[in-house]
């Protein structure tokens, strides 16, 4: 696992933010069964007094927080795991949607530790975070970043909101071989808990990428 | 002359013309502030569970996230101690509520003959669940005629249809 690099300006603004990542050889697919199993289980220990009592717990606050200190109302823009949380109270489940948005879906449950997943050959340099420079989009015109928008980025062009929607052109996709797996830690969250969430989301896209594969490995 | 030199080394510096003022301090406490108010309102948040129309969303609107300004943090910073204070409020008056309706339930119990048709629910007292006190008269009309009242309590929510 490595650390990602922050921009100084935001490194200064707000401490103890970081991203880390590592990069797993795996290729998208189908959710094996263990894990929609898994995610079944996870679905049924949500409820909606649990959502509410989170909040006070140190990680989903400290995501809150972070949401706070940058403009953000995380009761409209939710962080990652509140929205996945009340997506399952809205549609009463957890629906699979294949490898590797469900790995994210149970790591950050998990852990409540935002994840984001982008096909490693199309990353230049290591991933970080930095406010986007007036001009800069995700895709393309219809999807323009606002200048001063913090955003995951690699050393060329951003990768992803911090809600999680990646580039298109940096997403994974059917000729992905290798995934790079970032997670997003705010001040008060401990390394612990950012490694827990990489390894678990790791380990999954792993497992369900060496199906048929001869040689599945991660690279540290 | 000694003590001339003393005399400037002690003396406050004015400020120099042109620069900004460091607004780090500043922000750090901002922060910190925002930080404690977003722990109150978790607390908020919890404690008024499963009550319903008790309003615990800042009015503020949402941007992208941002280096926000002082003044921002300013606002999100007064926005946030606004609504904890109005939480808190809304929730003591609940508390007052409830409490109210928790003598009135002893009251009902012990007295139901003054307290006919009367009909508290857990809602009411700020509880989950569907259970409900009501006072109706004992075997029908012969209770009402003559004034036999008891508490009829219900046994739980209604079986989804």
């Amino acid at each position: 696992m490595r650390e990602g690099w922050v921009a100084p300006e935001l490194a200064g603004e707000l401490p103890g933010l970081a991203v880390y990542w590592l990069t797993v050889d795996a290729r998208p697919g189908r959710t094996p069964r263990a894990v929609r199993e898994r995610m079944r289980q996870l679905a049924g220990r949500i409820t909606g007094a649990g959502v509410v009592q989170s909040r006070q717990d140190t990680v989903p606050w400290s995501y809150r927080v972070l949401w706070r200190r940058l403009g953000v109302d995380p009761d409209v823009d939710r962080t990652p795991v509140e929205a996945l949380m009340v997506q399952r109270l809205e549609h009463g489940g957890l629906p699979s949607r294949g490898m590797p948005d469900d790995a994210i879906v149970v790591a950050t449950l998990e852990t409540g530790v935002p994840i984001v997943v982008a096909d490693a050959a199309k990353l230049s340099g290591s991933p970080g975070l930095r406010p986007a420079a007036a001009g800069e989009t995700l895709d393309g015109p219809e999807r323009a970043l606002r200048a001063g928008e913090v955003v995951y980025a690699d050393e060329q062009a951003p990768l992803a909101r911090l809600d999680g929607q990646v580039a298109v052109d940096r997403a994974v996709g059917d000729d992905t071989a290798g995934m790079v797996v970032c997670a997003l830690a705010a001040a008060a969250v401990s390394r612990i808990e950012i490694d827990e969430a990489l390894w678990i989301a790791a380990d999954m896209l792993e497992a369900a990428g060496s199906l048929g594969e001869s040689n599945p490995g991660r690279t540290q | 002359m000694i003590d001339v030199l003393e005399r400037q080394s002690t003396a406050p510096r004015p400020p120099q013309p042109g620069t900004a003022p460091d607004e780090r301090p500043a922000r750090r406490a901002l922060q910190r502030q925002i930080d404690r108010l977003e722990r109150d309102l978790a607390g908020l948040s919890a404690a008024s569970w499963p009550r319903k129309g008790l309003e615990l969303r800042v009015e503020r609107p949402s941007g992208r996230p941002r280096i926000c300004d002082l003044g921002e943090l300013e606002q999100i910073r007064d926005a946030l101690a606004n609504r904890v204070e109005i939480a808190r409020g809304s929730l003591r008056g609940r508390h007052a509520v409830e409490d109210a309706n928790r003598r009135l339930i002893e009251d009902m119990l012990r007295h139901p003959e003054k307290h006919r048709w009367e009909r508290v629910s857990n809602a009411d007292i700020g509880e989950p669940g569907c259970h409900h006190w009501h006072v109706v008269p004992r075997w029908g009309f012969v209770g009402m005629f003559a004034n036999w009242w008891r508490v009829k309590i219900s046994s739980g929510c209604p079986l989804a249809t």
